[in-house]
């Protein structure tokens, strides 16, 4: 097991906090690295060595990496940050003899409703309609091709969904139900591909140490099949709303902007790699492009992203074999213990939870 | 026109405190004529702005330029001794909150103020603000009854731009949230309620500072809420219900509170104008109040603002809330649950 200090580059962020958190709770010495002071709010409620440096600046982060035998990438940021920050990072990794890189990528790097029969083997593409999973793919290429330069070793990881207190995807869904933008597509029955976040924390663990693994990614989910409405029901009925009230809304309502049909045009040449329902609301969307009825005065529209629209309507459960076989790791909260945490972290947050407070 | 000394040009005396003094400089109501910081890229903002100001190298040599008033907007753990310095040399001060960092030291600045016969007051600029000298008449005029609970929520993810990871040491003097936000959260709520009759604390502090806090505050009858957070954002908002309506305070909203009272919604009311007396000047926004608080300095009418005696019951909550302070039940954090 590793005894020197692991790194959290990122460790403001949802993910990168809880890596600090439970690496610090469990007696793991750990760095959290973050760019700026400020970012610091989360880390400072613990008495940790914390250091500045921003992933762009190789020296800095050369510094703030010393001692350090694993580095965890959990850099957020847009699509310049993902891709720009890695080759400083492994370099800087390199240069203070980090031994193993553990880069938290994302299994969008599939899309995010990826074929049946997708796993990491499968073909990844730089032309996809959504630039963050473009821009993921490029991170983990450019890294690889770093890794053939230097001694550190990298891992990288594909979590799915990565749900649990602090996740956009529990506080963003809250404040959506809250505000009546949260909605359903094609009624949620899509596979969410869920993964709670200390499940993640603890694939990180395992791939600091795995032997066999340098070079390799890993996809990084739960054993369940969770669909988005699985997901939605917890978080709706902690805020005493029934989950078959939520809007349910065709794939082809997804975001008519200016980019549309573009998009349209875009998906259109992945059709055949598309599920059927995507693939049915595509012809409806390409027919009626055009922007929703006004909504009632005083009340958000409910709002569909592509991505949300195509996450909703994924039909594949990405397995996650490899991680088991080869980094020894298994998801060990359960869904419903996971969700559990979740509701609770929301009475805290100070979200209307009924029967708390 | 009276001179003014800066004492700490981090980002508070640059965002806030800067503007304003250029305001009341370009009226003639005051000059800057001396600053201080360790940061000489700090200082030199302020001189570059302010034509007579000069940067100097310690305390004893801004004191020796005798300004009238001195600023203090250096870390709060340097308050007490550079705000007794600043009294005991017949300066006037207005103090960055929170005035100190625990009472006894607060106490020490207030007897010092008192023993030379210089003013001292403290930048609880929220006061200067007029929803919530409104907010004060309404309660004080019984108009929503008796008071039954307040509701507060204030903060967000952190990003104010602090110069040093130090700011988050637990040996650093700055506290958490409750220090920092809570100041202005509990100033509000003595101004309005009177002291505190009892408090209970929790915070999700483990060995540094804390990020996350909730207090419950009894004044009287009423009890109030508060969590504050340095973490995740809700609407920042104070909610005060009382036996014939509420009232919701959007935080840091000059001009607007909404009021509902049981014989008929009055919605968002804009509070517009002076004080009955005229005694305040009209300010539409928080960076406004920095100028009202000036303009009082500069006029000579302490009266208006905080004193430091009035900032006292403050920190004698917040040092008991850290004294008592319990963890707040975090079930999630423990790996594999528990609290």
């Amino acid at each position: 097991m590793t005894a020197g200090p692991i790194a959290v580059i990122g460790a403001n962020g949802f993910i990168g906090n809880r890596l600090v958190e439970v690496l610090h709770l469990t007696g793991r010495p750990v760095v959290p690295v973050v760019r700026r002071a400020s970012a610091l709010a989360l880390p400072g409620r613990f008495d940790l060595d914390v250091r500045l440096a921003d992933a762009r600046d190789e020296q800095a982060l050369t510094a703030a990496l010393a001692g350090c035998e694993v580095a965890v990438t959990a850099v957020a940021g847009d699509t310049d940050t993902l891709v720009g920050t890695v080759e400083p990072t492994y370099r800087a990794a390199d240069r203070a003899g980090v031994r193993r890189l553990v880069h938290l990528s994302t299994a969008s790097v599939h899309g995010q409703a990826p074929p049946p029969g997708t796993d990491e083997r499968s073909p990844l593409s730089v032309r996809q309609p959504i630039a963050y999973n473009n821009a993921k793919v490029r991170a983990e290429q450019r890294l690889l091709e770093c890794r053939g330069r230097g001694r550190t070793e990298v891992v990288l990881l594909r979590p799915g969904i990565v749900h649990g207190p602090r996740s956009q995807w529990i506080g963003g869904l809250a404040d959506a139900v809250l505000d009546g933008t949260a909605v359903l597509v094609e009624g949620g029955r899509g596979i969410c591909n869920a993964v709670y976040v200390d499940d993640v924390v603890g694939a990180v663990v395992a791939a600091a140490d795995a032997p066999g693994a340098d070079g390799e990614a890993f996809l990084v989910g739960a054993d369940e099949l969770v669909t988005w409405r699985d997901l939605a029901e917890p978080v709706c009925r902690a805020l005493g709303v029934d989950v078959d009230d939520l809007p349910l809304l065709p794939f082809g309502a997804a975001e008519p902007t200016s980019r549309w049909r573009d998009r349209v045009a875009a998906l259109a040449g992945l059709r055949r790699h598309l599920p059927a329902p995507v693939r049915a609301g595509l012809g409806a969307a390409r027919r009626a492009a055009r922007p929703p009825a006004a909504p009632a005065a005083g009340h958000p529209a409910p709002r569909v992203t592509l991505e949300t629209a195509l996450l909703h309507t994924c039909r594949w459960q990405l397995p996650s074999h490899k991680a088991h076989r080869m980094l020894g790791w298994r998801p060990l909260v359960p869904f419903e213990q996971a969700c559990r945490h979740s509701v609770s972290w929301l009475a805290f947050a100070g979200y209307p939870v009924v029967g708390e407070r | 026109m009276i001179d003014v000394a800066v004492v700490g040009c981090g980002e508070v005396a640059h965002r806030y405190h800067a503007p304003a003094l250029s305001v009341l400089e370009g009226t003639g109501a005051l000059r800057v004529t001396a600053v201080l910081d360790p940061s000489r890229r700090a200082a030199q903002r302020f001189v570059d702005r302010f034509r007579a100001a000069r940067a100097v190298a310690d305390l004893p040599a801004l004191l020796a330029t005798r300004p009238a008033v001195v600023i203090v907007a250096s870390p709060p753990r340097f308050h007490a001794e550079q705000v007794v310095a600043a009294l005991e040399a017949g300066c006037d001060v207005l103090c960055e909150k929170p005035l100190a960092t625990s009472a006894p030291d607060g106490r020490r600045m207030v007897d010092a103020a008192e023993r030379t016969g210089r003013r001292l007051a403290v930048g609880m600029v929220r006061r200067q603000l007029p929803a919530t000298r409104a907010l004060r008449r309404i309660l004080r005029a019984g108009v929503l009854g008796d008071i039954r609970s307040v509701e507060c929520f204030e903060g967000g993810p952190f990003t104010w731009p602090v110069a040093s990871p130090d700011y988050f040491r637990p040996d650093g003097g700055n506290g958490g949230v409750l220090q920092d936000v809570g100041t202005h959260c509990l100033d509000l709520l003595t101004w309005w309620f009177g002291e505190p009759t009892s408090t209970r604390y929790a915070d999700d502090a483990m060995g540094g500072v804390e990020a996350n806090c909730e207090l419950a505050l009894t004044f009287g009858a009423t009890e109030a809420h508060v969590r504050l957070s340095r973490d995740w954002a809700r609407p920042n908002r104070y909610v005060v219900e009382g036996t014939r309506g509420r009232a919701e305070w959007e935080v840091d909203e000059a001009r607007v509170l909404r009021l509902d009272l049981d014989d008929g919604p009055l919605g968002d009311l804009a509070v517009d104008g002076p004080d009955r007396d005229g005694s305040t000047a009209v300010t539409t926004d928080f960076e406004g109040a920095f100028v009202a608080q000036l303009r009082a300095v500069a006029t000579g009418r302490w009266e208006q603002l905080t004193s430091g005696r009035e900032a006292l019951p403050v920190l004698e909550v917040v040092d008991r809330c850290y004294a008592c302070r319990d963890t707040m039940p975090m079930p999630w954090l423990r790996p594999g649950g528990g609290r």
